[in-house]
């Protein structure tokens, strides 16, 4: 019925920069298990085109409780908020969400076992959420030519916000960096 | 200076002497790069017509283009202070020591070769007697020469912003009286 | 949950230079219809004035410069800019070097936060600092029109743009005319940043507290630490204290917030000690990418806490209140191709039973107290080798206890007496557990071959655990090692096609994807049951290897899990825009231990699950339809005949009961547990969300239950500013939880927020039951002056945590947010 193997899923990057997550985000090491064998995760300074995680968010709610206030449901919800910018710091993908809610039973006796289970249910929304992004990721042209020239960067160096990821140097300097013909 | 109205006005152009002279009216005009200097004021245009009034007082009208201005040039009291301007029309009567400026008029005093202040204007009168300047539209016409036919005038503050001291009580130095004119 | 996160101060901008570029003195530009000027001295200029120097703009009909002193003369409407901040005034006295001078009768506006006001006469002292005399302030808007919504007047308004601080003289603060609060001086922020000082009061009504209203004050102790102290009276207890710190260093970051009544009059007849309180610490830190760790505390003074103040405590679950202390230490010997964490944890909880003075007897309210971790301790490693094949290792002790529970023993005990009694209220089987110690070693080694279109994933793991339980009442004492290993292969395939839908270019995928389990049967029903329960039915548990969380049991299991998912992309940007799924498993041998009778301690082993198929999973989720997104889940049971008659339980996935062993019934698909939820979200402050719940009778829980759950945030009210200023949009916001088996809503929360560009009042009532019969409603009044005060902590919590979507009106540093109203 029409269907083929699947292609690789070549993406038109090699090295790939994520800034704007929070320190310990296990949403940026789900992207980084899910990028394929062709691309790796690269410091901001040497990468091609760069990720900004706007919103990075697991939130959990109370979704149903018994009359005696002991807690039955919980909704599980991730949130990635995300832009994708070029080494001139031109967007290439404007902001645009992805967005995992799960449902969950909740018994306060087994309080240890839920909290695993947890953890495992928001593992699983964010690693298809990576896979998600990485087939977006494909569909975002070539990499840029050559070094743009230098005032190119200093306007792009205004429009970037500077990113909050204490690792990755802020993305102004990154641009200003690939101006300078890295 | 001020001394310079005391001084001989002379005025030579590329033609060597006048071209049109009309004693009647005690008038001459020179054409061609003309220059008029008298003591230490300098006046440079393409086409000069220079009159002398019944007690003996030059009028200079000094007509340059807009392409190319006259120019103006002159020391002033201070002590290696000059004051340079040039406009379309320069008009120039010794007796009241003023100078018009007519016509995309530019003004600036220097100390030196740093210029302190400066103006732009359609029409700059400038009294070297009493140190003033008064710049306006000037009359329905003539070209300004800053932006939306405004006057501007840029000043560099004498007190150095840096020195700490406040400055010094607001002293009005009264102009001297304008010297009689001689005769 | 997330820490809030304290906004260190945002950086100070650089120091412009004061002189020009080469140190000399800044020019002063001026312009002018007529100007007459005296060289050096005195220049009069006439005409649509105006004076520039620095950033500094003034713009005057009739002005007077003295080049000498530096100083400028205005009259006729003059308008000084500079900066954000512009002043209107008759007249001008201004020395320009030291940016000093007098203005009277004069109109400014502070431009940080869009305020300002009208003064009698305001002088400047240098670029930052300002005293107005007889002078107002307000963020409303100042068309001259009617009178602006709220309104600080006071004799003399200082304002210092470097400190930050605003500070009126016998200041009057007048909302919609009428005069809220007078204090001999009253400081406000005049920048964006963060500023000490009184916040409005805040108000609150419930039906436990009664009528209560509190102070708060913010102290902005230093630019990574500050503090919200709020004093307060309540009418039906008395005095109320609260106080929030946080603080934010290189490393560590955290949040203390304490609670106390100091003598609740309402309590001291039925036997809870009058002094009441609360505390709640949470801290994050770590050191470089190797050493993290994170504190969370939370206790209360006693059981009636939750019912008395709900939703104090930010835990999610009221009546269980965690103190959870947790390290973990990074290695990375082989590179990055392995790592090595060693991690310690504590972790307890106060479990609050129903109060003492609660008639409720039966035992539905009572929670059986869980197991504490006290402590956690162990290691675990992974390392993948050049070939794909990776080995896993995790060795772990831990020391389980029950020590909450002497206190819970006074409703349990109760509940024991009936139950011995015979009585027909016995619902909850007598809690004979005891804590013990334990120790686990679990190896496992998998390779994995994958391509692009394919992956393929078998491994072999052990687990080894053993246990040393504490003496039980009856002097036994369980001592036992289980040994049990798994083979399970992984296999998923992708295969993918163009197709259009509606119109639209897409890109289908086909995911298959098969897991074989194999685990030999070993005989778990007398091993205590410290951390593990069974694991919800859902696309994460059908394909793994265990069916319970934790590690006391191990389901054996013969089996295959068969699925396929399908997801439709968009061809041009790749996103996903439909994604559905279905899996069922194939059971090759009988299952002995199942999610159903794992609990069963009577002495012969309870009989296994004989049926060939489990129950089958579908689920899927949406975002094709412009701001729309849905989700679903459902869980069929292929044999069940309907009507809770059925004996035994199959909770989840392949439990069932020994009895229609031949599968004899009817093959009629019966829904055993179903969520699905549909969310519109159009734009930013408009979000409804419903969501509809189904669990079966013999799901594992009391009875068949049904729930709708309605929320969101909504404008239901607009009017564009109008002349008078007051124009603004009223928001409703809510969410209501229905349960059509019990026919009432188990908990709704509702408010209307109105935000009127300069202010916010917000009302807000909370309905939460705390009882068969019984719930507390609590009401909050709150108002927040934009410019004036930041929110402190309180109602804002409440509708981001309950309220599905909800986007606060304003962030919380008092900037706005995009709310259209500030457009």
């Amino acid at each position: 019925c029409g269907f083929h193997r699947r292609i690789a899923q070549s993406l038109n990057y090699e090295r790939i920069a994520l800034s704007g997550f929070a320190d310990r985000s296990t949403m940026a090491d789900e992207i980084r298990r899910a990028l394929p064998s062709t691309a790796r995760i690269a410091p901001v300074l040497e990468s091609q085109v760069m990720i900004e995680a706007l919103e990075d968010t697991q939130k959990t709610t109370v979704e149903a409780s018994t009359a005696f206030g002991q807690v039955r449901e919980l909704e599980l919800h991730v949130k990635l908020r995300y832009r994708v910018l070029d080494p001139k710091g031109i967007e290439l993908l404007p902001p645009a969400n992805i967005e995992r809610f799960r449902d969950m039973t909740f018994d306060e006796k087994d309080a240890l076992a839920k909290d695993s289970e947890m953890k495992a249910l928001y593992r699983d929304m964010q690693s298809d959420m990576a896979y998600q992004l990485v087939r977006v990721l494909a569909a975002v042209g070539k990499p840029t030519g050559p070094a743009a020239q230098a005032q190119a960067a200093h306007a792009a160096a205004a429009a970037l916000a500077p990113a909050s990821a204490a690792s990755s140097v802020s993305a102004v300097e990154w641009a200003a960096s690939q101006a300078a013909g890295r | 200076e001020r001394a310079d109205r005391s001084k001989p006005m002379s005025v030579t152009s590329s033609g060597g002497n006048p071209d049109v002279v009309d004693l009647k009216k005690h008038s001459a005009v020179f054409i061609g790069n003309v220059i008029i200097t008298q003591g230490t004021l300098e006046i440079h245009a393409d086409r000069v017509e220079v009159s002398e009034d019944p007690d003996g007082q030059r009028l200079g009208f000094a007509y340059g283009s807009p392409e190319h201005p006259a120019t103006f040039r002159q020391k002033r009291d201070g002590e290696d202070e000059y004051s340079e301007g040039d406009s379309t029309r320069i008009e120039y009567d010794s007796a009241a020591n003023r100078v018009r400026f007519v016509g995309a008029a530019h003004l600036r005093m220097l100390k030196g070769t740093v210029v302190t202040d400066q103006a732009n204007a359609a029409l700059i009168t400038y009294d070297t007697a009493t140190d003033t300047i008064k710049l306006g539209s000037g009359e329905a016409g003539t070209a300004s020469s800053s932006a939306g036919g405004r006057t501007t005038v840029v000043f560099t503050p004498k007190a150095p912003a840096s020195s700490a001291k406040a400055p010094g009580p607001l002293k009005l130095d009264t102009p001297t009286p304008a010297p009689g004119s001689t005769k | 949950q997330t820490l809030p996160r304290v906004r260190t101060t945002p950086a100070p901008e650089p120091a412009k230079p004061a002189s020009g570029a080469d140190g000399a003195p800044p020019v002063v530009t001026l312009t002018a219809d007529e100007v007459v000027s005296h060289i050096g001295n005195v220049t009069q200029a006439s005409g649509k004035v105006v004076v520039q120097r620095l950033d500094m703009t003034l713009r005057a009909d009739l002005l007077t410069y003295d080049q000498l002193s530096d100083t400028v003369h205005a009259q006729g409407n003059a308008r000084i800019e500079r900066g954000l901040d512009w002043f209107m005034a008759d007249r001008v006295d201004l020395e320009l070097t030291r940016d000093a001078g007098t203005l009277t009768g004069t109109q400014y506006e502070l431009g940080a936060r869009k305020a300002g006001g009208h003064a009698q006469r305001i002088e400047l002292i240098d670029r930052n600092r300002s005293t107005a005399y007889n002078a107002n302030y307000t963020s409303c808007t100042r068309d001259g029109t009617g009178d602006p919504d709220w309104i600080i007047s006071g004799d003399k308004i200082d304002i210092d743009t470097s400190t930050n601080e605003g500070k009126a003289q016998h200041a009057v603060l007048r909302f919609l005319g009428v005069p809220i609060l007078a204090a001999p001086s009253l400081t406000f922020p005049v920048t964006a940043e963060r500023k000490s000082g009184w916040l409005p009061p805040t108000g609150d009504l419930s039906t436990r507290s009664g009528f209560s209203i509190s102070e708060p004050y913010y102290w902005n102790i230093e630019p990574n630490i500050d503090a919200t102290l709020s004093a307060g009276a309540s009418t039906r207890r008395g005095a109320e204290l609260a106080g929030e710190l946080r603080y934010l260093q290189p490393n560590d970051l955290g949040q203390v917030t304490a609670y106390l009544l100091p003598d609740d009059f309402s309590e001291n007849h039925t036997g809870i000690d009058t002094t009441r309180g609360a505390v709640e610490w949470a801290h994050e830190g770590s050191r470089g990418d190797w050493l993290t760790y994170s504190a969370r505390l939370q206790r209360v003074s006693d059981s009636a806490y939750w019912v008395d103040f709900p939703n104090q405590m930010p835990s999610l679950t009221q009546r269980m209140l965690p103190t959870d202390l947790s390290g973990t230490r990074r290695f990375l010997p082989f590179g990055d191709a392995g790592e090595i964490a060693a991690y310690a944890r504590v972790e307890r909880f106060q479990t609050l039973q129903e109060p003492p003075n609660q008639r409720e007897t039966d035992g539905l309210s009572v929670i059986p107290v869980p197991f504490q971790r006290s402590p956690q301790i162990g290691v675990r490693g992974n390392l993948t080798l050049a070939d794909q094949l990776r080995f896993d290792m995790e060795a772990e002790g831990n020391r389980f206890d029950l020590s909450d529970r002497p206190q819970e023993n006074n409703a349990i005990g109760r509940i024991n007496a009936l139950c011995s009694a015979g009585s027909a209220s016995c619902l909850t089987p007598l809690d004979t557990r005891v804590g013990g110690a334990r120790a686990h070693f679990i190896a496992s080694v998998s390779r994995s071959f994958s391509s692009e279109w394919g992956h393929f994933e078998p491994r072999l793991a052990i687990n080894g655990t053993t246990y040393r339980s504490d003496v039980a009442d009856d002097g036994t004492r369980v001592e036992a090692t289980r040994w049990v290993p798994t083979l399970s292969g992984d296999s998923s395939f992708s295969f993918e096609r163009q197709t259009d839908l509606f119109g639209r270019e897409l890109v289908q995928t086909l995911e298959p994807r098969f897991l074989y389990v194999l685990t030999p049967r070993r005989n778990q029903f007398a091993l205590p049951l410290y951390d593990t329960a069974p694991k919800d039915f859902n696309e994460v548990s059908i394909y793994s290897t265990n069916e319970f969380t934790g590690n006391d049991r191990i389901s054996d299991e013969n089996q295959l899990t068969a699925g396929v998912a399908t997801r439709y992309n968009d061809a041009g940007n790749g996103r996903e825009l439909l994604r559905l799924g279905i899996a069922q498993k194939f059971l090759f041998s009988k299952q002995w231990l199942t999610t159903s009778n794992f609990q069963d301690t009577s002495d012969q082993t309870p009989p296994p699950y004989t049926r060939k198929l489990s129950d089958l999973l579908l689920y899927g989720s949406s975002s094709a339809m412009e701001h729309w997104s849905f989700d679903g889940i459902i869980e069929l049971d292929p044999f069940r005949a309907t009507g809770s008659g059925a004996t035994g339980s199959s909770s989840g996935d392949s439990g069932s009961s020994a009895a229609d062993t031949s599968g004899g019934s009817t093959s009629t698909w019966t829904v055993q547990r179903a969520v699905v939820s549909a969310r519109f979200q159009p734009g930013p402050f408009k979000t409804v969300s419903l969501t509809y719940r189904f669990a079966s009778s013999n799901n594992g829980s009391s009875g068949a239950s049904r729930q709708f759950e309605v929320g969101g945030q909504w404008p239901v009210y607009h009017q564009p500013p109008r002349a008078n200023g007051c124009g603004g949009t009223l928001y409703a916001v809510g969410r209501v939880d229905y349960s059509v088996t019990d026919r009432r809503a188990t908990y709704a929360i509702g408010g209307l927020e109105y935000d009127a560009g300069c202010w916010i009042g917000r009302a807000l009532v909370e309905r939460t039951s705390t009882g068969s019969q019984q719930s507390t409603t609590h009401f909050v009044l709150q108002l927040e002056l934009n410019g004036l005060s930041t929110l402190g902590p309180g109602s804002l919590t409440l509708l981001k945590d309950n309220v599905p979507g909800y986007q606060p009106l304003r962030n919380d540093a008092g900037g706005t947010t995009a709310s259209p109203n500030s457009q």
